[in-house]
């Protein structure tokens, strides 16, 4: 499993309009819902945010990894923003965000979502790779990151 | 000699176990209290937490038993795991494995 096999370079958006944390969640959203019109976008919104009533996504060092669980959803859709000068995202460090990968898991695919997460939150450990993502300004441009950085760390 | 572990997760079950294994002739086995990662990674991991109600059976903690047994005894544990807790039929009850013991140490004659 590769992060790349579920994020297209077309559901990347740099930098991110919004600044505050359900205005980001929105706005990664919409790019999704725009690709994907099938989605109730209504009960995605609904489900990421009863996610963050459990405890934020913002997981500190700059990243956020707001996700959810939906019934009635076939595949993965993802999503990734940069902000480069910091969002509010009531992350657990206190800090800003720069980096938010938006993930809508379908109910029944627990693995899917466990790994994913696993590996993001894993590897976004790394300062060099955030520092990485942070100077990219195309879609292409995280894709060719992230490919690179799996191919030399996880293969 | 054999090492039996058991990983208990409906630790309800316990006591009846270990008087089961008195009544077979068991007479020692270590009991420790663990914890299974599912319950650990959903509640102490922040970005697991959405996972808690996949890991809504698990309790917060289980036991595992160690116990050193000739061969012909792994039969009747599992006999008597079986008719104790019915961990044949349902998942998520117990889990048994054996392993050969190479050498013993400490261990009375």
């Amino acid at each position: 499993m590769h992060i790349v096999d579920f994020l297209d370079k077309d559901n990347i958006k740099i930098p991110l309009s919004s600044s505050k944390k359900n205005e980001i969640i929105k706005e990664l959203l919409d790019i999704i819902s725009d690709r994907a019109p099938s989605i109730d976008r209504k009960e995605a919104y609904s489900s990421l945010l009863e996610r963050e009533k459990l405890g934020t996504t913002g997981i500190g060092s700059g990243v956020a990894l707001p996700h959810a669980r939906m019934e009635n959803l076939r595949q993965v859709h993802f999503a990734f923003g940069i902000s480069p000068d910091g969002s509010y995202f009531d992350s657990m460090d206190g800090k800003f965000v720069n980096l938010i990968f938006l993930i809508l898991f379908p109910a029944h695919e627990v693995t899917t979502q466990v790994q994913l997460l696993a590996r993001l939150s894993r590897f976004l450990h790394d300062k060099k790779l955030r520092k990485r993502l942070l100077e990219c300004n195309t879609g292409q441009r995280v894709i060719d990151v992230l490919t690179q950085y799996e191919q030399d760390h996880f293969n | 000699m054999k090492l039996v572990i058991i990983f208990l997760n409906k630790i309800e079950y316990l006591d009846d176990l270990l008087s089961t294994f008195l009544e077979i002739g068991i007479p020692g086995a270590t009991v420790a209290d663990t914890v299974g990662m599912g319950h650990i990674v959903s509640h102490n991991i922040p970005i697991f937490v959405g996972l808690r109600d996949f890991f809504v059976g698990s309790s917060p903690t289980n036991k595992t038993i160690l116990v050193v047994v000739q061969k012909d005894m792994i039969s009747k544990i599992d006999e008597a795991l079986k008719e104790i807790t019915g961990y044949h039929k349902k998942s998520g009850i117990a889990k048994m494995i054996t392993m050969s013991v190479e050498e013993l140490f400490g261990f009375e004659k």
